[in-house]
């Protein structure tokens, strides 16, 4: 679905990543993993398209992210930034720019849109915050908003920078299973994650991200490589009774 | 639960609608007062039947284009400094406080001393300051990347720099704006109907373009990258947004010189009143503009007949407190915060 294909990123002189390459899979939910300020978020800016690459490209179904029309490229990947400014405006209205890219020049929405819009609504369970100032819910509330708005957009690939970080742990679990079951209705995922048993239960992929350079595969084939174990200094087990069914081992981290 | 989303009348909407008829009924109003009222009084009746000269004059060369400067420059403050602030997602940003007003300013004093025998080079040389500032300041944000509340104080800083020239320029050459007060505080006692037929391309043109640009400009609130990612040409609209701003900038300096306060404090009090989308703050942050200067502007010229003081004053003395009375209304306060 996305390749990356000798992929440098940049900001003015500091090289974030350097002649990289992988691909993510057809819907795929792959979880970027790495040390803080290692270039994960820079990485998948970098597939949304908003990061123009130093060299190399990223190719959205074998075409060039860079120079695609921006309206087309929104109807098929959605971003979901770490941070975001909080505008004064309701959840409805939120969620209704989603459906941005699909509209025409007046951007008057079509009954079409309106459906979309309520099947976002639906499936994120915010009927009663539509008409609530996204600034007076609570951090997971505003996170179904975004997940409803990204959701609406209906993009076939998903891109989200931490969406459950700084959240009480059942808004985690409540995004995480969201954002699984888009996953199981044929959505491609890539999300950036923090917390590594966390992101290992959800994926089926990961990418990894280290010293400039990235690597993937599946899950077991990358917790079996002991990559994570060399990167994070601890390993990642499978353990049932554990809440996401993985847990973190040994090392001078945990 | 499948009608809620389409359906549903939000408060926003009732906000805009009350609000909208208010200020019609308001403007159409204060229209009729400021024909009528002045040093001469006229009465309506005057006014419809035959007018002897006197009248007729003082009604089509006088009230009549002062009263549409007034509701002009008061929509184009207003909605100029409304497309600042979500430009510039700040919302202390006004066409005066980041400079605009300054660097029309300054080109219309450089124009009045370079070519002093052509005055219709005021209104071109208003355009040009206002753009050329806004040009700065959108430069200084691209190249260094600053954050939003660096890029207000640079535009502070620019326009006191642009301000110190035209006081410089005006020390010298003191002979070339004789009513410089007047320039500087803002008013509406020497407009013309030339004045006005050269400042309404400008302002019909921003209009204009805000009002294409309205549903890009509320997804820009999301945030550059927000935007981006669902499809906004970001840098496209932003220039488009600031162009239009210097456009509206300048018609109502090149009329009414440098009024303050309304770009500031209209958007503000229309984000309170609805809190909507920019289909709704824009036609109603340039209806109460229109409202609010044309009202200062009757005050201007009645309170202390037959002397006149400059609208800026008024607007400063009558704005400013009723603004600080909303800040500190709890109810307003907390949801616009």
């Amino acid at each position: 679905m996305i390749e990356l294909r000798n992929l440098t990123l940049s900001y003015g002189d500091h090289t974030v990543l350097e002649n990289c390459s992988g691909s993510i899979k057809r819907g795929s939910f792959t979880c970027v993993l790495g040390k803080n300020g290692c270039g994960k978020s820079t990485l998948l800016k970098a597939m949304a398209g908003l990061l123009v690459p130093a060299k190399g490209n990223v190719l959205l179904k074998g075409a060039a992210m860079v120079g695609m029309y921006p309206a087309l490229r929104a109807r098929m990947v959605a971003y979901f930034p770490q941070s975001r400014p909080l505008p004064q405006t309701d959840a409805l209205t939120m969620i209704r720019h989603g459906r941005f890219p699909h509209l025409g020049f007046s951007k008057i929405l079509q009954p079409a849109d309106h459906a979309m819009i309520d099947r976002a609504v639906a499936f994120t369970d915010t009927e009663t915050l539509l008409d609530k100032d996204i600034r007076q819910l609570s951090g997971g509330e505003r996170q179904r908003v975004y997940l409803a708005m990204m959701v609406a957009q209906d993009a076939e690939v998903l891109l989200l920078d931490e969406p459950a970080t700084f959240l009480d742990v059942d808004y985690q679990l409540d995004i995480m299973r969201m954002i699984s079951k888009l996953n199981g209705d044929g959505k491609t995922v890539v999300m950036v994650a923090h917390d590594i048993a966390q992101a290992v239960s959800a994926a089926t992929d990961i990418l990894l991200v280290h010293d400039a350079d990235i690597a993937c595969g599946s899950r077991n084939e990358m917790i079996q490589s002991g990559l994570l174990e060399r990167v994070f200094g601890v390993g990642v087990q499978q353990d049932t009774s554990s809440l996401y069914g993985y847990k973190l081992t040994g090392g001078s981290a945990v | 639960m499948n009608t809620c989303t389409s359906a549903s009348i939000s408060k926003p909407r009732k906000n805009f609608y009350i609000a909208t008829m208010a200020l019609a009924i308001a403007i159409a109003a204060l229209f009729i007062v400021s024909m009528t009222k002045g040093a001469a009084s006229v009465s309506l009746v005057d006014v419809t039947n035959d007018m002897d000269i006197q009248t007729y004059n003082i009604i089509m060369y006088i009230r009549l284009p002062r009263t549409i400067a007034g509701l002009l420059s008061g929509a184009a403050l207003a909605v100029s400094g409304l497309l600042l602030q979500t430009t510039l997602n700040n919302r202390l940003a006004s066409p005066g406080i980041v400079g605009v007003n300054a660097g029309a300013g300054l080109f219309v004093v450089a124009a009045a001393i370079l070519f002093p025998a052509v005055l219709q080079t005021k209104y071109l040389a208003a355009f040009a300051g206002a753009l050329v500032t806004v040009l700065i300041i959108y430069a200084i944000a691209r190249k260094t990347g600053a954050t939003r509340v660096t890029l207000l104080l640079a535009g502070v800083a620019v326009g006191s720099l642009l301000s110190a020239f035209s006081d410089a320029l005006v020390t010298l050459h003191p002979q070339v704006l004789p009513d410089k007060n007047a320039f500087f505080i803002g008013g509406f006692a020497s407009v013309s109907s030339q004045s006005v037929m050269w400042a309404w391309p400008f302002i019909a043109f921003g209009l204009l373009i805000a009002v294409l640009l309205n549903r890009r400009l509320d997804v820009l609130a999301l945030g550059d990258e927000m935007a981006a990612s669902l499809g906004v040409r970001v840098e496209l609209c932003r220039f488009l947004s600031i162009l239009s701003a210097a456009a509206l900038a300048a018609g109502a300096v090149s009329m009414a010189g440098l009024i303050g306060f309304v770009g500031l404090i209209v958007p503000n009090l229309v984000r309170m009143i609805t809190p909507g989308g920019h289909r709704f703050t824009i036609p109603l942050a340039a209806l109460l503009g229109a409202a609010l200067v044309l009202f200062c502007d009757i005050l201007a010229r009645l309170l202390f007949i037959p002397y006149e003081i400059p609208v800026g004053i008024l607007l400063s003395v009558i704005g400013a407190p009723f603004f600080i009375y909303i800040l500190f209304k709890k109810k307003w306060s907390r949801s616009y915060d």
